[in-house]
């Protein structure tokens, strides 16, 4: 009897901690979402300007004209693994893994939370695509391979 | 005295997981992957040793713990932190040793390792060794697909637990058909799915002995993984998107619902 309560009481404990931990998180969450969010804008940024080679401020007129975005799927995953677009922006996965590649909606396996973003299963050398329409955070994997995962933040 | 050993289920269930493993290395081979299993192996074997000593039982081969690392090798992504794999394998044996009642654990270890270490980190389940076999007629994806149902034999054969696969994989079914408004017959062919349903579920020291129970254990276990993993759930209650993988949270809750080790099922054992 004395054991049994033990294990309950210890239950209880880590029911109580992992409630806490969800608590903090869900709390934490939307100022986090800000950071990221303004984090991978100027990612973005950076990296057209690279590509371009071109002044910041032609950068940022490139970065508002933006109607597509690339990711390309490696051996290593998803590239870049977060974007972050506008509302309207067609995204690109294009498959340059050496092997079939997939693109499905969180979570695994069961892809329910965007079914839009259930596009499939693609060879090397391929490409799949998507427009987002509605403001957002969706995250999506490989079903093939789920270690690679990334998400679309559309603003 | 051979004979004997492989006879065990526990051990025919690590051979089982080793072949998939092996074929995993098959799919894709990186030197970095044989490492990989041998260190989560290690370390579940090595807190199974320790938890053994501090508890001051009989030592033995610790086959729960070889189970519990090559399922960890298996779900936990191998890109990941090693001190992940630590805090993982180290709460899978703590919860084999420490949560129990009446000496039965009351959750699945590696269940229980995974989902608690990856919920602190903030990283998903990867399910990245079960997840590449496909059902298909082609000769490579048939072995792949038949070497992923190989702990079949344990769980169906032996165990006779194939009321809970069952159950849960026809109530799977009907539920995403439900909210797809048509019949889906591609989960049962799911491999993440039907390694969840063979390994995972049917563990024989946290899922019910009474065979009425373990259809309910089965149905919820199915319910509450399907409602998780749709965006219904998750737009009420936000903090639901943190869990870590909803197959892994629903065997754990359904562990704690259905269990049967203290007195009131202990003559049923």
């Amino acid at each position: 009897m004395e054991k049994k309560s033990n294990g309950l009481v210890i239950f209880l404990i880590v029911v109580v901690v992992l409630v806490s931990i969800l608590y903090m998180r869900s709390r934490s969450s939307k100022n986090s979402n800000v950071m990221v969010n303004s984090e991978t804008n100027s990612n973005a940024s950076n990296k057209t300007t690279n590509e371009t080679s071109a002044t910041k401020e032609t950068s940022d007129t490139m970065q508002k004209n933006l109607d597509t975005f690339t990711v390309k799927v490696t051996e290593n995953g998803f590239e870049p693994s977060t974007v972050t677009i506008k509302a309207g922006t067609k995204v690109v996965w294009i498959n340059n893994s050496g092997q079939d590649s997939n693109v499905s909606s969180a979570f695994h396996p069961t892809h329910l939370v965007y079914p839009p973003l259930n596009l499939g299963s693609f060879s090397d050398g391929d490409s799949v695509s998507l427009i987002f329409d509605k403001p957002g955070t969706y995250k999506y994997h490989n079903h093939l391979d789920p270690s690679q995962f990334g998400e679309i933040v559309v603003e | 005295m051979l004979k004997n050993i492989i006879r065990v289920p526990k051990i025919q269930l690590a051979f089982c997981l080793v072949a998939i493993y092996a074929s995993t290395l098959f799919n894709k081979f990186l030197p970095l992957y044989i490492f990989y299993l041998i260190y989560c192996v290690g370390l579940t074997v090595f807190f199974d040793l320790l938890f053994m000593k501090l508890k001051k039982t009989a030592s033995f081969i610790p086959w729960a713990g070889v189970v519990s690392g090559i399922i960890i090798a298996l779900l936990a992504n191998p890109k990941l932190s090693a001190y992940i794999i630590v805090l993982a394998s180290f709460l899978s044996m703590f919860s084999k040793h420490f949560l129990i009642i009446h000496g039965r654990h009351i959750f699945n270890p590696a269940a229980f390792g995974l989902f608690f270490s990856h919920l602190i980190f903030k990283e998903n389940i990867s399910w990245w060794g079960v997840s590449f076999q496909k059902f298909g007629f082609d000769l490579k994806h048939l072995i792949f697909f038949v070497i992923l149902l190989f702990p079949a034999y344990v769980s169906v054969m032996r165990l006779r637990r194939y009321r809970i696969i069952a159950a849960f994989l026809i109530m799977y079914v009907l539920l995403l058909s439900f909210i797809g408004l048509s019949l889906n017959l591609s989960p049962p062919f799911d491999s993440t799915l039907l390694f969840f349903a063979l390994v995972m579920l049917p563990e024989p020291m946290t899922s019910p002995n009474k065979r009425s129970r373990q259809i309910f254990y089965a149905v919820a276990a199915a319910l509450i993984s399907v409602f998780i993993s749709s965006g219904f759930i998750i737009q009420g209650f936000a903090f639901l998107a943190y869990i870590p993988d909803p197959l892994i949270f629903s065997v754990l809750v359904c562990n704690f619902l259905f269990f049967e080790g203290g007195e009131l099922y202990g003559k049923e054992k």
